[in-house]
């Protein structure tokens, strides 16, 4: 019989850099995940990625084990690199820090479609461009 | 960051419908800096979006979120986390197990556990450290050291993490030398030879082979593919003729190369070891 599923944790980490502290620990500590095991194998997988932020997608089972795939880099990391910030805006409505092309927002959706649960590229645009607004980037 | 005993950290949670997730994590991303983790429990239709930032400093973080959330009507609740928390929530699943033939680790907190006769036991208590012993990387060094350990002879435990290793090499009675880059991992080596009744030559806070350790008979090293494939060479030196070197924490995607790295610092493979996708090799030196 299929083990059955605690909770799906979806962490974003460092590529080949993960540690204890959060998002890790706490995310994984309360499901009794050895945070360390997973950081060693994190760790391991993501080497080549390093300077990347690659988010892990893990499954964690009723019995305390779990297995997980890797992510492409979150949309947020994706926008920020495309428009050439560091970081978002902390007043996003008030204070703008850049802007990426249409374009771009469209090879930003269509990287990232599989992982935004969106249907088509027009509505997968719609979340690259929302995410892109509420950190403060222009898009157009 | 600090990880120490009294660190505390603020929560900020956002509740968000799936398809939504990206967005809230950039959010709370923009907001607090943090890195974030989303969770999903079955039967329960929203994510929790989470974000963590050190206590200290956390107010005016707090009225980044809220200007930041509210004119999109969104809220994240705060929640105020010690780190121990998560650092012993862990614990309540760690039993006693068989690591190797004859060889028991269990739980510095269940003193109470018997091995069966004949068997040894190593307690262990690796807080924040890498080697609770449960890693395939872990069993797969241990198996190859236990098979080359020799009592009074040199073994130098490279990147430590709990201890484990030199543990089980000085409970054979073997002359042992620790090190690891991270202060937890000394800290806890120290604290597991200690608990054990062992004693250990050294236990440093040491990148690469220290310098005042000296040339061993067998070195464990279970660490990365990265950094095994730097310390090849330091690895080659610092090990007496026909010494053994016994290396762990790579899988098999970097095995290949790894392997070659070794063979050129003038190490011929004696030994594999396979279990999933990780590998462990023991090494003579010529």
């Amino acid at each position: 019989m299929a083990k059955k599923i605690m909770a799906t944790v979806t962490l974003q980490c460092p590529a080949g850099k993960a540690t204890p502290a959060p998002p890790v620990g706490p995310a994984l500590g309360q499901h009794g995940i050895n945070i360390m095991e997973f950081c060693k194998t994190y760790n391991e997988r993501t080497a080549s990625q390093a300077g990347q932020i690659i988010p892990a997608v893990i499954t964690i089972y009723e019995d305390r084990s779990f297995t997980f795939i890797l992510k492409t880099p979150p949309a947020s990391e994706l926008i920020k690199k495309a428009a050439g910030v560091e970081k978002g805006s902390g007043e996003p409505n008030r204070k703008k820090v850049g802007k990426i092309s249409l374009d771009k927002c469209r090879e930003i959706a269509q990287q990232k479609m599989n992982d935004l649960n969106a249907n088509d590229i027009d509505s997968a645009m719609k979340v690259v461009a929302g995410t892109a607004r509420s950190m403060g980037i222009e898009v157009g | 960051m600090r990880r120490g005993v009294a660190a505390r950290w603020r929560c900020f949670q956002v509740r968000t419908a799936p398809g939504d997730v990206e967005r809230a994590a950039a959010l709370l991303h923009a907001a607090t800096g943090a890195l974030t983790s989303a969770e999903a429990k079955p039967g329960n239709h929203d994510i929790i979006v989470s974000a963590y930032v050190p206590a200290r400093g956390a107010a005016q973080i707090a009225r980044r979120v809220s200007e930041i959330l509210e004119p999109l009507r969104m809220r994240a609740e705060q929640s105020d986390v010690a780190e121990e928390e998560w650092e012993r929530a862990w614990k309540r699943f760690y039993r006693p197990f068989k690591i190797a033939t004859k060889t028991y680790v269990a739980p510095n907190w269940e003193r109470g556990f018997r091995p069966p006769p004949g068997s040894n036991v190593l307690w262990l208590d690796p807080g924040m450290a890498f080697g609770t012993g449960l890693h395939d990387s872990t069993r797969l060094a241990m198996a190859l050291l236990l098979q080359h350990v020799r009592p009074k002879r040199v073994v130098l435990d490279l990147g430590c993490g709990s201890g484990i290793l030199g543990l089980a090499a000085a409970q054979c009675g073997a002359t042992v030398y620790s090190s690891d880059t991270d202060p937890i991992a000394v800290q806890a080596t120290k604290r597991n030879f200690e608990v054990n009744g062992l004693r250990a030559a050294a236990i440093l806070r040491a990148r690469g082979t220290p310098a005042s350790f000296p040339e061993a008979h067998l070195i464990a090293a279970n660490i990365t593919a990265a950094v095994l494939m730097r310390l090849a060479k330091p690895f080659a030196r610092k090990l007496r003729a026909r010494g053994i070197l016994v290396a762990s924490g790579f899988s098999q995607r970097s095995a290949g190369s790894l392997n070659e790295a070794f063979e050129h610092a003038g190490l011929r493979r004696v030994e594999s070891l396979a279990s999933g996708p990780w590998r462990a090799y023991a090494y003579r030196k010529a």
